[in-house]
């Protein structure tokens, strides 16, 4: 039984080593498909945003470039994953769009999270419901940032954690219940042979309970076996002590 | 020669074949699963990288186009080379990009030969909807290599960790099940033979040792109720024996059962001791978020230098913060455990959990010591309570490890899963739970602290904090730099360092404690002059500070061991916050540390083997 239980720990093991191995492959694609979705996204979005650097090294207030809107435009025209294109200002107020209802509206606030969060320089990233936003910021000529750009993107435009997961284990279960199967079955052949020292000292054990005497196996290797040899010469020689005391206990008590 | 009374040889040759057989078998199969399940995935991938270069290309072709729209002659724009090079450095996914006039004539180009070049994306060149050239880009795929390489090291390193977890988990079975209680009834057998019929209860029912047990038990109670119903004789003759005219005859009587005792054996207390589980379960959740702290803290700076202050302060506010709880509940000696060990996962959890809304640095850093300092306080406070420490310190020293170990992989998939900020709050709500669960628990009373365990030598101490201050480095240096947001490899590598700091205890390798010195050594070399896989930097490391624990075996996790390894992580973040003044990055002042600890071992005789000094 304990065997058993012994070779279950193994095939939980080995499932989930190749559930886990299974679940970081697909993170290391979906990684990937990220990577390249963002530099192709990021052509777009680098290219938007010198137009707009180079507005602003001219010296004009970010609200008054007036070229910025023809640019959002193309820029959207790359992809069908890009939903809109917005430049907001500091103060989260949308002065561009390819959405024109949304100029004048202040950003979602899951954008300036991201922004407080990203790394300078570095694009940003947040997630709605049903969006995936990407923005870079803004600079002027003096390194500080005049405002944001961001492309608006499908929710499914970029690869979400573990969404490549179900797909890959689909197509690999059949394999991790053979992996499974064969674990188990070299866990039971290694596993079958650890009884066997112990059936030994207990064939040793039961000899002796039957009066054998074990005098071959006191010098044994295994310390095991030699320890009950000596243990059942002992045991003899002090039942021969206790029955000879007990009879001459026995006749004194008869003499009595 | 005869056999060891443990014959603990034999579990370790069982135990390596148990984690070959399951490293075999899994690797076997990831590669399998790899080349059916995911090179459809990896075809995806390549298709994608295919778009990108297009999007590129086409991106690339807009430009120039309105360039020749504008009245540019194709074959005069200014600094097109330069424009071409410099896309190519912002573009991975390009290893050349060229740009050809309508007679396919090369006018610029960048990156290595299109001649050869076996894939090419080629984009028309529009200008006033004339066809005037064509940008080329050949696609490099690094993103699908780079894809290709980490799945190989995955493949291996999950094999890796799963042998020599399941390995490690059955050599200390086989020390719990099979080689302690075979050394104890071996030595009953030969208490035995010497003449000592003590009362030998048969082990737990389950035990492998059982069968043999009660048959021993058979062997031994025939004499054992002989020597009863004879002294009940001889105190029958005794009565009998008013005047005592016979009491010599009695004596002489009895006299061959002289050499042999039946007495009663005494309990033992061992079996009392214990309870360490749920508190390394607690453990291992506290130090989920340790593969997140660096990271976490150097996001709230951004790529400013002063990111490694951050980083540092995090990093050393937690250990310092440890160290603090460390030292109350060694302070508090057991007493008031209960409250101690509910406030202090109370306080871990708050300070974990609160991260989900921080900002600011300062605020992560306090909150990083509040939750070192509550973790610690609980985890002492439980084992000074229950005596674990000292009665039990091989298991309590194992059960740490094994949870040092699992936690940062929790902590990585929990990450990977949920983002990080939701991490901190899982773990800083599972903490809370477990301070309540820890008020349901009944009180015990306290176990007096006999025995000490301690470090053998001042050379221990140094090793220990040593090994810890570059598994610390390393930690700060997957997670800042080499695994930055890739939380699943880096739970792996975590998995990695964890289960091979376990093998030197499972295995119960008996090596110099300089030789984790030497590895730890050969480990940073390797990460930081040559390049290495993190996956082979990460066994060196876990095996180097395994061997440090492992030679001060007992002591491993007791108060003095324990101080030691904070202060080691202490002196790691140290070392990172002052590279922001000294400009000098932690690796020669690690290396030269090394270097001393070293000679410091060789000089103290940690250089020679655990058995030699023994004797």
């Amino acid at each position: 039984m304990r065997g058993i239980s012994r070779t279950i720990v193994f095939v939980i093991a080995a499932i989930v080593a190749m559930v886990g191995f299974a679940a970081v492959a697909a993170r290391v694609v979906e990684r990937g498909e990220e990577a390249l979705a963002e530099a192709r996204l990021g052509v777009v979005l680098t290219k938007a945003d010198e137009t707009i650097e180079r507005g602003l090294q001219l010296g004009l207030p970010l609200s008054e470039l007036q070229q910025v809107e023809p640019v959002l435009d193309r820029a959207i025209a790359t992809s069908d994953d890009i939903l809109a294109v917005d430049v907001f200002s500091q103060t989260g107020v949308t002065v561009f769009s390819t959405d024109r209802g949304a100029v004048g509206q202040p950003v979602p606030q899951a954008w300036t999270n991201a922004i407080a969060e990203h790394r300078n320089r570095l694009p940003w990233r947040a997630s709605e419901r049903e969006t995936e936003t990407i923005g870079t910021d803004a600079t002027n000529d003096f390194g500080q940032t005049e405002g944001w750009v961001a492309l608006i993107l499908a929710r499914d435009a970029l690869t979400s954690p573990l969404s490549r997961l179900p797909p890959v284990l689909t197509k690999a279960w059949a394999l991790i219940l053979v992996g499974a199967a064969v674990m188990a079955l070299v866990g039971t052949l290694i596993l079958r042979g650890l009884r066997r020292p112990f059936e030994r000292a207990e064939a040793a054990l039961a000899q002796a309970i039957d009066g054998d005497p074990l005098d071959a196996h006191l010098k044994h290797r295994d310390a095991l076996l030699a320890s009950i040899a000596a243990a059942a010469v002992t045991t003899r020689r002090a039942e021969e002590a206790v029955a000879d005391a007990s009879g001459r206990l026995s006749r004194l008590d008869d003499e009595l | 020669m005869a056999a060891s009374i443990t014959d603990s040889r034999r579990s370790d040759r069982l135990a390596g074949l148990v984690g070959l057989s399951v490293m075999l078998v899994v690797l076997t199969f990831n590669a399998l699963i790899a080349l059916v399940a995911l090179s459809p995935e990896l075809e995806r991938l390549r298709h994608s990288s295919l778009e990108a270069t297009q999007a590129l290309a086409i991106s690339l072709a807009d430009d120039v186009g309105r360039a020749v729209a504008l009245g540019i002659p194709l074959e005069e724009i200014y600094q097109a080379d330069q424009y071409l090079q410099n896309t190519l450095i912002a573009s991975p996914e390009a290893s050349a990009v060229a740009v050809v006039d309508g007679n396919e004539q090369m006018l610029y180009q960048a990156g290595i030969a299109m001649s050869e070049a076996s894939e090419v994306v080629r984009t028309p060149i529009l200008a006033d909807r004339q066809t005037v050239g064509a940008v080329l880009i050949v696609p490099s795929h690094d993103i699908v290599h780079e894809a290709m390489l980490h799945l190989i090291a995955l493949g291996l390193a999950v094999a890796l960790v799963a042998g020599c977890a399941v390995g490690a988990w059955f050599r200390i079975q086989r020390l719990e099940r099979v080689d302690l209680p075979r050394a104890r009834f071996v030595a009953g057998g030969r208490s035995v033979a010497r003449g000592h019929f003590a009362d030998y209860s048969p082990p737990a029912s389950g035990s492998p040792f059982r069968p043999l047990g009660i048959l021993a038990a058979r062997l031994t109670t025939p004499v054992r109720r002989a020597h009863r119903i004879l002294l009940a004789l001889a105190d029958e003759v005794r009565a009998l024996d008013t005047a005592g005219a016979h009491a010599k005859d009695i004596a002489q009587s009895v006299a061959p059962v002289a050499p042999y005792w039946f007495e009663r054996a005494r309990l033992s207390g061992i079996a009392q001791a214990g309870g360490a589980w749920w508190i390394a379960i607690a453990f291992a959740l506290g130090e989920a978020t340790r593969g997140l702290t660096a990271s976490f803290a150097a996001d709230r700076i951004g790529n400013d230098p002063f990111a490694t202050i951050a980083v540092g302060g995090a990093v050393g506010a937690d250990a310092l913060g440890s160290v603090l709880g460390l030292l109350f509940a060694l302070a508090l000696k057991g007493r008031y455990a209960k409250a101690a060990i509910a406030v202090g996962l109370a306080l871990a959890g708050v300070g974990l959990g609160i991260t989900i809304q921080l900002r600011d640095p300062l605020t992560f850093v306090a909150m990083q010591m509040l939750a070192g300092f509550g973790l610690w306080l609980a985890l002492f406070s439980a084992l000074c309570q229950r005596g674990t420490l000292t009665r039990l310190p091989w298991r309590a020293a194992l059960l740490l490890l094994a949870a040092w170990a699992t936690g940062p992989v929790i902590g990585g998939i929990l990450a990977e899963a949920e983002g990080r900020r939701l991490a901190y709050a899982t773990v800083g709500a599972a903490l809370l739970a477990m301070a309540l669960l820890s008020l349901l628990v009944p009180s015990r009373p306290r176990l007096s602290q006999r025995a000490r365990p301690r470090l053998e030598l001042p050379a221990g101490i140094a090793l220990f904090a040593i090994a810890m201050a570059i598994v610390t480095w390393a930690d700060i240096h997957l997670a800042v730099t080499q695994l930055r947001e890739n939380y699943a490899h880096l739970a792996l590598n975590f998995a990695l360092i964890g289960t091979a700091s376990l093998l030197p205890f499972a295995m119960g390798l008996r090596l110099p404690p300089a030789s984790a010195v030497a590895l730890a050594l050969a480990a940073l070399g390797a990460a930081t002059v040559v390049s290495v896989p993190a996956v082979v930097v990460s066994m060196a490391l876990g095996l180097g500070l395994g061997i440090a624990v492992s030679a001060a075996r007992a002591g491993g996790f007791t108060g003095t061991g324990a101080l030691a390894l904070l202060t080691g992580a202490l002196a790691a973040a140290l070392i990172e916050i002052s590279s922001y003044w000294t400009q000098i990055t932690v690796v020669p002042v690690t290396a030269a540390v090394l270097v001393a600890a070293l000679a410091l071992t060789l000089a103290t005789g940690g250089g020679r083997p655990i058995a030699d000094r023994d004797a």
